[in-house]
């Protein structure tokens, strides 16, 4: 009841009748203006965050097949090298690499969780900058002075200008929510903007090792399927294999695996771009969407990897 | 030269290595070499390759200390983020919670 009292008051009545009116309809506007602002920015920690959660998927996509390569790379070693070692070479030989390569599974599992906690920050940004929440709690607010106006018909014939007070005051509260959504935006890239920095440039790091790791796994299997069903038999006195020059056409097109951990290694540096124009309020200088393409396309590409020739 | 700078240049020269051993180069000019030449090089290519998976296990375990080093400030950033969500679920929440307690007390209102 208090409240209904305080809703009675000379504020609201005393707005209308002293002609206070046009100042609060600039404050309206200016609000509007700001808001409007703030919609941009808001839109820009939007777009930041789905590139974020694209890159962080395509990580896990890309540790994940640099294990299997890994593992790829080194049983064709491991084959072409059998027939020169001792009984006693090949037992020490295959329980030493199967240690380091599960010490490497091990490692590529901790990037892999590394990926999922990133993707898990860019979207929970995501959600803040998406959330809907000024329009249904600007709608709330209205639902609240729409009940008060039901309790005092004098609540409910108020008007702001020419607006009802329900839908004024509704107004007003989106957009003071909007702002409190794009102020807590900005607070989060001031407290954890260098945690972010830090995190794409140790990004970068991981991609260029990984990417080379793979490169070299990648380049050795197709190098070895070459010499195998292609060169050698070729340079030998021995009839060719059927499907000789079927195996040669997959070989020499085959490079096209390798471009695509090329283009994994760029990705965090692009969201490194994107980062920063990002912090510097510039990001609608980055296009967005195509980068989030790129992205997406790098994982397209990963994937294709596993068609690669495997035959030792 | 750093540890960093040595680790990466023996990395690359151990790779430049493992690539010539797997080429069809080096493989044709097996071709008719004694079988203690092959054999000696068979062996030289398991050891080339595995201290390539050591040292990319050793460049990768870095890597990955460094991150796990950084994910106290995502999982701080996380939970800010969510709070600030989290609030506004909490102010539209109570705002519900006041409409019904109005339209109740209308209904109280109105019978009195």
């Amino acid at each position: 009841m208090r409240f209904i009292r305080a809703c009675k008051s000379e504020v609201l009545n005393g707005w209308v009748a002293t002609g206070r009116v046009p100042a609060v309809c600039i404050l309206f506007a200016s609000c509007l203006v700001l808001s409007s602002c703030a919609a941009v920015r808001t839109n820009h920690f939007k777009q930041f965050s789905q590139a974020g959660v694209a890159y962080s998927n395509a990580v896990t996509v890309l540790v994940e097949e640099s294990g299997s390569t890994a593992i790829d790379a080194d049983s064709m070693v491991l084959v072409k090298t059998r027939p020169g070692l001792s009984v006693a070479d090949r037992s020490e030989a295959i329980l030493e690499h199967n240690r380091l390569l599960r010490e490497r599974l091990a490692i590529l599992g901790d990037l892999k969780r590394h990926a999922r906690l990133l993707g898990s920050y860019f979207e929970a940004l995501g959600a803040l900058a998406e959330s809907d929440k000024p329009s249904q709690i600007g709608a709330a607010t209205e639902g609240v002075v729409q009940a008060l106006g039901k309790l005092h018909p004098s609540i409910q014939s108020a008007k702001i200008g020419n607006a009802p007070v329900a839908d004024f005051v509704g107004g007003i509260t989106k957009i003071v929510v909007a702002h409190f959504k794009a102020a807590a935006l900005e607070d989060e890239l001031k407290k954890h903007g260098q945690t972010i920095e830090r995190e794409l440039e140790l990004q970068q790091g991981a991609l260029r090792a990984l990417a080379q790791q793979m490169r070299t796994d990648l380049q050795a299997q197709i190098q070895q399927h070459e010499s195998t069903e292609v060169v050698v038999p070729f340079a030998r006195d021995a009839p060719l294999p059927g499907g000789w020059a079927d195996d040669r056409k997959g070989i020499l097109r085959s490079q096209m695996s390798l471009a695509s951990v090329d283009a994994a290694a760029d990705a965090a540096t692009k969201l490194k771009i994107a980062f920063v124009a990002l912090t510097e309020g510039q990001l609608q200088l980055v296009d967005v969407p195509t980068l989030v393409a790129e992205i997406n396309a790098i994982v397209t590409l990963i994937e294709s990897v596993q068609g690669k020739p495997s035959k030792p | 030269m750093t540890d960093f700078e040595i680790s990466t240049q023996t990395l690359d020269q151990l790779r430049e290595t493992f690539l010539k051993m797997t080429s069809p180069e080096w493989d044709l000019a097996l071709i008719g070499k004694s079988e203690e030449v092959v054999n000696g090089a068979a062996m030289a290519l398991l050891l080339v390759q595995r201290a390539r998976l050591r040292l990319e296990n050793a460049e990768l375990t870095e890597i990955r200390d460094k991150l796990v080093d950084n994910e106290k400030g995502l999982e701080e950033g996380r939970t800010e983020v969510n709070k600030a969500l989290d609030r506004l679920d909490q102010i539209e929440g109570a705002l519900n919670a006041i409409t019904s307690f109005l339209a109740i007390v209308g209904r109280v209102i109105s019978l009195a």
